[in-house]
């Protein structure tokens, strides 16, 4: 038995050395030089703006969703778009904008449905494998926002972080890769990702239909519970928003938003407009689901600006 | 929690070090610990149900035990519909009501007469053909004096609920391991690396292969309206490999964790792809399955038609084999496909040739020449077959077909990943260097300690290399490069 | 007749019906012994040798059969 033991040990022991070294010796250049470079220029944003202003939070159906700047228009203040895309996850995302929050400042999040239920186990709430890179290369205070739950679910992520930062790495193809510059350039002073609206319609398939027995991430709602006290304590309000979804993935996936949408009213948390309202037509949708083409960003900025009326209205009032 | 799932290996861990450690002292205790395993895992995936399988477990017990003592077999025969009937009686509610109903329901549509029943939200009890099927042999068995009903409650319901089997098979007999169950079991070191070996190799064939060519297949198989033939066929193909590879790999990781606790357990498969004939090809495949299905289903239902020849002989297999399909779940596509490879057996029975091929010498490198074709022309039956299985629909499958058939199949594939066919050809090479081995990682005849770790190493490495990219595909790399 | 007598004579029936002159049979021989012996042939050989005696088993003593030897038993029943 101790034979069969020391055996497994060695060679479980040589197998993660074989990983976490280049793991900490080799950046991953690929999500390095990707649109989370821009991270650490959203929290310039952040810091450089006056308050109140609004925040929006939320994957890339945010980032490139938005049109920032008619918002600011219309409501005369200033609005940062903190998001970039899904591979950070919801709670990196809450965790991300925190410290920067300040009286009268109105805080949105719209997150994809991903971002509450079990699907892409659990990825859309607690990041992907890009998350590493941000946290260990891009921002590295990040890593005091990563709780022991997602340093366990971003471990099985390291072996193939590696292949990707090796494989990357070895791509001769200068032209193909992005620096962080031209990652950078992707946004406008906003935050928005407004070269996505410029982008050509690529065919893609929906969502695929529910099966009826998806459940939800049990953690997601005392997060947002947690963080809409913190932002409370803070003279700041919170609201939750749906994302826009094309109309063929939503009706596949009616079982689970349904849910969602149940389990949102019946939490106390400001959700402030019905999921519906943001299922918009296929044809507004670029290359994904979540992804609006310009017509459909003018249409859901519309949309926002109308729900949000009230709120600013009660914000303005209050201070 | 699945096999290849963070949890399941924390259980596990856990579940080794108090099994061999803490409750080895004495049988008793040992067994204890498998059945509170065995329903703690239960209970991790679905605890809504785990009252079913005590509850199953429990009437078995009690029908099996009254069995061995009744006086008469009228008595015995007796208990023994009860628990038939409870057994399959129960399969068929949870797995079959709606498709009865759906299809009872447009039976009568196409004549046109509307029937106003709605199918009712059943959950289907995980497990429950397996588990099923463990205590439905045990009566049979005790009805065919072939076994000894237990006195021992712990021994029985860990029968039941073994957790390596539990989810997915394979079946075992009372008899394989009830006895294994009555006696300690003591740690074999070699017993156990080769357990590591199997559970690495299952590993490897579910994440790296079959999870792999999931993607591929239900890319196609999704989109199959606007595919080529060509592409359609590769996609069956790859299919055909993928339900290989998910399937034994998930029977040898079973197999691995079993020997990891001292149980020797049923074989499930054992290189069907190279049968030579449709009969050899259902002795290799899904083996506790139709073994099963033979003794308890086949054999008397051929000797109640002997009398009727040949033709009794393609009756019994062709309803044999329809169970088969249907076992696999409740749509016409499933009784089709157990419909088609009982057709198939036609030819053999008719010629009288069912076992004339002889098998292959296990010392020779390479098949002969019509040895290979044999192995061709069945795995394309099966593959044929394959088609009604994977598709949603009998219409679907028919589409599929139809299109196999057109001038497109000479049409370049599209969308198809080719390069997996060289990881295939490979990998169906080694299966075959390896087929007279009990699983192909049994490489202890390698002297050389270096290239087994090695091997070990490759393997283990590509595993956790894909192990986090399947997540990944949902959210692509697109934006990376703009 | 004499049990050696019945062995012999089942013998040539499964030489006959699985076609392999090399069978030997014993009281012992099960079906894991013998190459070709199995569910699909299993029918062929019992239809045979219940025309042979001209004898019929009912299905329960054709499954309780463990080997040869208990399968002659059977036969030696029927036929006395």
């Amino acid at each position: 038995m101790k034979k069969f033991l020391t055996k497994i040990a060695a060679f479980t022991l040589l197998t993660t050395a074989l990983f976490l070294i280049p793991f900490f010796y080799f950046p991953n250049l690929m999500y390095q030089n990707s649109i989370l470079a821009e991270l650490p220029d959203k929290h310039k944003m952040l810091a450089q703006s006056t308050s109140p202003k609004i925040i929006f939070i939320g994957g890339s159906n945010v980032s490139m969703g938005l049109n920032s700047e008619k918002i600011a228009d219309t409501y005369h203040l200033p609005v940062v778009n903190t998001s970039i895309a899904l591979w950070l996850g919801l709670k990196f995302m809450v965790n991300d904008v925190k410290p920067y929050i300040k009286k009268g400042d109105i805080v949105v999040i719209s997150g994809e449905y991903n971002c509450y239920d079990e699907s892409l186990n659990e990825a859309g709430f607690e990041g992907y494998e890009a998350l590493l890179t941000v946290v260990f290369n891009i921002f590295p205070p990040g890593k005091s926002y990563i709780d022991n739950k997602q340093w366990i679910h971003l471990a099985k992520f390291i072996p193939h972080y590696v292949i990707s930062a090796i494989r990357y790495s070895l791509l001769n193809n200068d032209s193909e890769r992005l620096t962080v510059e031209s990652a950078k350039k992707e946004f406008n002073k906003y935050g928005d990702l407004y070269t996505h609206w410029k982008q050509p319609k690529i065919p893609f398939k929906p969502e695929e239909k529910c099966m009826g027995n998806e459940k939800l991430n049990p953690d997601v709602i005392p997060l947002l519970k947690k963080f809409n006290n913190y932002v409370l304590s803070k003279g700041a309000t919170l609201v939750l928003i749906p994302p826009p979804l094309q109309d063929s993935s939503y009706q596949n996936q009616y079982y689970v938003i349904n849910k969602i949408e149940s389990q949102l009213k019946n939490s106390g948390l400001p959700f402030i407009a019905k999921t519906s309202r943001y299922e918009l037509n296929d044809k507004y949708f670029n290359d994904l689901g979540y992804h609006l083409t310009k017509a459909g960003v003018d249409i859901r900025t519309d949309l926002v600006i109308e729900d949000l009326s009230k709120v600013i209205t009660a914000a303005k009032t209050r201070k | 929690m699945s096999f290849n799932s963070l949890p399941f290996i924390v259980f596990f861990v856990v579940f080794f070090f108090l099994y061999w450690f803490i409750f080895h002292r004495n049988l008793k205790f040992q067994n204890l610990l498998i059945l509170a395993g065995s329903y703690f895992f239960y209970c991790w995936w679905d605890w809504h149900f785990l009252f079913l399988l005590i509850l199953n477990s429990s009437l078995n017990y009690a029908l099996g035990y009254y069995m061995a003592k009744a006086t008469n077999q009228r008595t015995k025969s007796i208990l023994l519909y009860i628990g038939v009937l409870a057994g399959v009686g129960s399969l068929v509610y949870f797995k079959y009501t709606n498709f009865f109903i759906t299809s009872f329901i447009s039976a009568f549509e196409k004549i046109h007469i509307i029937i106003n029943i709605h199918t009712i939200n059943i959950a289907l009890p995980l497990g429950i053909s397996f588990y099923t099927f463990r205590t439905l042999s045990y009566l049979f068995d005790i009805n065919k004096e072939k076994f000894k009903p237990t006195s021992d409650i712990v021994v029985f319901f860990s029968f039941v609920a073994f957790f390596p089997c539990l989810l997915a098979g394979p079946i075992d007999k009372a008899q394989t391991l009830i006895p294994q169950l009555l006696k300690k079991r003591e740690f074999n070191y070699e017993k156990a690396v080769d357990a590591m070996r199997q559970i690495l190799y299952g590993l490897f064939k579910k994440i790296v292969i079959a999870d792999n060519l999931a993607q591929v297949t239900n890319n196609i198989f999704d989109n199959y309206h606007h595919l080529p033939g060509s592409t359609l066929a590769l996609g069956v193909f790859y299919y055909s490999i993928e339900m290989y590879t998910d399937f034994s790999g998930y029977s040898d990781m079973a197999i691995g964790f079993a020997r990891l606790i001292g149980f020797d357990i049923t074989k499930n498969f054992n290189f069907p792809f190279f049968s030579q004939s449709i009969a050899e090809y259902w002795r290799k495949w899904h083996m506790s399955l139709t073994k099963w299905l033979t003794e308890y289903l086949f054999t008397p239902l051929s000797i109640a038609l002997r009398d009727y020849g040949k033709m009794g002989l393609i009756l019994a297999i062709i309803i044999n084999l329809t169970v088969i399909g249907i076992w696999h779940g409740a749509n016409w596509t499933f009784v089709l496909f157990g419909l088609l490879h009982g057709i198939y057996f036609i030819p053999l029975i008719l010629k009288g040739t069912m076992n004339k091929n002889k098998k292959i010498d296990p010392d020779k490198l390479l098949p002969s020449f019509s040895e290979f074709v044999n192995m061709l022309k069945t795995f394309i039956l099966v593959n044929f077959a394959f088609i009604f299985f994977r598709s949603d629909t009998v219409s679907q499958a028919f589409s599929i077909i139809r299109r196999i058939c057109s001038i497109s199949l000479i049409q370049f594939p599209q969308n198809s990943k080719p390069y997996f066919i060289p990881v295939i050809i490979v990998f169906l090479l080694v299966e075959w260097i390896q087929r007279n081995k009990q699983h192909v990682l049994q490489i202890e005849n390698i002297k050389q300690g270096s290239l087994r770790w090695g091997i070990y190493f490759v393997l283990f490495v590509t595993i956790l290399i894909f192990v986090s990219a399947g997540d990944q595909t949902n959210n692509g790399f697109i934006y990376v490069k703009f | 007749m004499e049990k050696d007598e019945i062995l012999k004579k089942v013998n040539d029936i499964f030489i006959d019906i699985l076609d392999n002159k090399d069978i030997v049979l014993t009281y012992n021989t099960t079906a894991n012994d013998v190459e070709d012996w199995d569910s699909l042939n299993h029918i062929q050989l019992v239809v045979a040798i219940e025309k042979q005696f001209k004898i019929r088993f009912t299905s329960q003593e054709i499954q309780r059969w463990n080997n040869v030897g208990e399968m002659l038993n059977s036969i030696m029943t029927k036929i006395t």
